[in-house]
């Protein structure tokens, strides 16, 4: 195993940074609008996406004529522990609940939370009642992921 | 040292290394776009380790693991600038891969940033889609890689259809239309995918060929056996997309498709035993891309007489033979194949060129003819009166007519063929300009 073979990065504790940032950003029109933000802004984004359509699958594959052999293969492939994104859909849900509660569908929600990161982006400012909404969703996504 | 400042060290590193080999004036098109994804992401690193705050293990963690795969994606794609590639098949293939793969994002529609290099080994052919879950990355970049050695055989080149598979795959939107029309298809109750169990218990059955049976039975010394057989050595889910990518080569790039992955598969592994923890049977593969492609009726001979018939059932029947006569082989129903079929097609449909387009026999004759002459086949001929007349030839026309000229009376060498439609494919390009001019 060569020393970059380790499994160390966490896509919760990232989820959780982003989330952490854009809340921030939600106060700080100047830091929404720099380009650093669009890092954040757009993996949100790209989360609600997978949200919105269930699609999380997201693992990396052999090229389609890479043939593995059954003698001398390593068993137990099976990733350990739960997906990447178990922990990640739940912390959504449970934001989704605390901003919205059942005032709209989960689509509606990803769909108004989605324009808010477009404005935060271009305006550096959303407005209200979709600000409030945003605020509770990602401070509850930082606090469901920590 | 401590890890914080090993960190912005390497950062540092990896910025030289970015301006020093990666400056947007270095040549390839596209590179000052992935510049700049580059920097944004060195910038967002930066940021995260000047904070203010105390890093916890999991951010060093996770800064060290971004850093990584930045350096790793720049050295890659700055060997892409190599171009030992077939260029204009290269061309082409972007056109089908961007209408499919734009992906909804920030700032509205992202057509994919493709990248392109050659690697070593047949196993080269793949398409890498950066992941979706959290990275340091504002846009996902597509490599593309093809064998060098195979650099200008673009009649192989289909089975990258396969690959677009999995970079549909790696669409959220696209994901979700092919596990609601087409996994479900394919996973139907009363098939041989019905579950992990069923799939098992089809695997190890005893009217299996003696050669798989064998293979099989060689991870006893694993541990391994029917019963555990996907929980704790294969990935049931990861057959399925693999058997999903070969229906979208086929539905992508037709004939061609059938062919290049018959061939090539069929000589890494003669017998079509070979499974793997990510692929199933080769020979299950093979049967199914073979009866997909009659269900599609893409193996339907033109008229008697036609000139291009006889050529065109040489070239079927030749690729009938690799198909595996033991049921065994046949893993999924007539309905299944057309229905899954549908669903990929309802996709790709919506996003032109990406299907395969319909042939017509007296265009792709023509195609055959010139290749027979020993000219690039494309859409030019002269007009009684002398005139220069073109037409418009979908590539993959061209790719299906050097399969086909394989079979006529005095066919030229594979390499001469293969040169033959890689100029062709190159030529059309310029006439296919030369048309949208007004």
């Amino acid at each position: 195993m060569s020393i970059s073979s380790y499994q160390v990065h966490s896509s919760g504790a990232l989820a959780r940074r982003f989330a952490s940032l854009v809340a921030s950003y939600m106060d700080d029109p100047t830091a929404a609008k720099s380009e650093t933000a669009k890092v954040p802004l757009e993996n949100v984004y790209r989360m609600l996406e997978m949200f919105r359509y269930d699609a999380f699958a997201d693992d990396s594959r052999l090229g389609v004529l890479a043939l593995e052999t059954l003698e001398g293969d390593r068993p137990a492939s099976r990733e350990r522990g739960s997906p990447w994104h178990t922990s990640i859909a739940q912390a959504l849900d449970s934001a989704l609940m605390a901003a919205y509660g059942a005032q709209k569908s989960k689509e509606e929600a990803v769909v108004e939370l989605q324009d808010s990161l477009r404005r935060l982006a271009v305006e550096g400012a959303v407005d209200e009642p979709n600000a409030q909404h945003a605020r509770t969703f990602f401070s509850t996504l930082r606090a469901s992921l920590a | 040292m401590n890890a914080r400042d090993f960190l912005k060290q390497e950062h540092d590193n990896v910025k030289q290394l970015l301006e020093q080999s990666l400056r947007y004036e270095y040549g390839f098109e596209g590179s000052q776009e992935f510049f700049e994804e580059c920097g944004t992401r060195l910038s967002f690193i930066s940021q995260w380790l000047g904070s203010p705050d105390e890093l916890v293990a999991d951010d060093l963690a996770n800064i060290g693991y971004q850093l990584n795969e930045l350096s790793k994606l720049i050295c890659r794609i700055e060997r892409s600038s190599l171009g030992e590639y077939s260029w204009p098949f290269v061309e082409e293939l972007k056109k089908l891969a961007t209408g499919i793969c734009t992906e909804d994002g920030l700032e509205g529609q992202y057509p994919p940033k493709i990248y392109v290099l050659a690697g070593g080994g047949l196993d080269a052919y793949r398409i890498y889609p950066e992941m979706r879950r959290p990275m340091a990355s504002r846009r996902r970049l597509l490599t593309i890689v093809f064998p060098k050695t195979l650099k200008h055989f673009v009649l192989l080149h289909p089975i990258l259809g396969h690959e677009i598979g999995h970079a549909l795959w790696g669409c959220t939107k696209q994901q979700a239309h092919l596990v609601g029309k087409v996994l479900s298809v394919l996973k139907r109750l009363g098939g041989k995918f019905e579950s992990e169990d069923v799939t098992a218990v089809h695997l190890f059955d005893s009217q299996a060929p003696h050669d798989a049976q064998a293979a099989l039975a060689a991870l006893a010394n694993l541990r391994v056996d029917e019963a555990n057989f996907f929980g704790q050595w294969a990935r049931w889910e990861f057959w399925l997309d693999e058997i999903l990518c070969d229906l979208v080569g086929l539905a992508t790039f037709g004939p061609s498709f059938a062919a290049a992955q018959c061939g090539l598969l069929s000589t890494l592994d003669p017998a079509g035993v070979t499974t793997g923890r990510m692929h199933p049977p080769v020979g299950w593969r093979i049967n199914l891309v073979l009866r997909a492609a009659e269900l599609l009726n893409l193996s339907e001979p033109p008229p008697d007489p036609h000139p291009l018939r006889q050529s065109f059932l040489a070239f079927w029947d030749e690729l009938q033979r690799f198909r595996r006569p033991e049921p065994w082989f046949n893993v999924f129903d007539d309905n299944q194949i057309v229905d899954a079929l549908d669903g990929i097609f309802q996709l790709l449909n919506q996003y032109p060129p990406s299907g395969y387009p319909k042939t017509d026999f007296d265009a792709l004759g023509e195609l055959v003819q010139q290749l027979a002459n020993g000219v690039p086949p494309i859409g030019f001929h002269m007009s009684e009166g002398g005139a220069p007349v073109c037409s418009r030839v979908d590539f993959r026309h061209i790719v299906y007519a050097g399969w086909i000229s394989r079979h006529s009376l005095q066919p030229h060498s594979f390499d001469i063929t293969n040169r033959l439609c890689e100029h062709a494919i190159m030529q059309q390009i310029a006439i296919d300009t030369a048309m949208s001019q007004p």
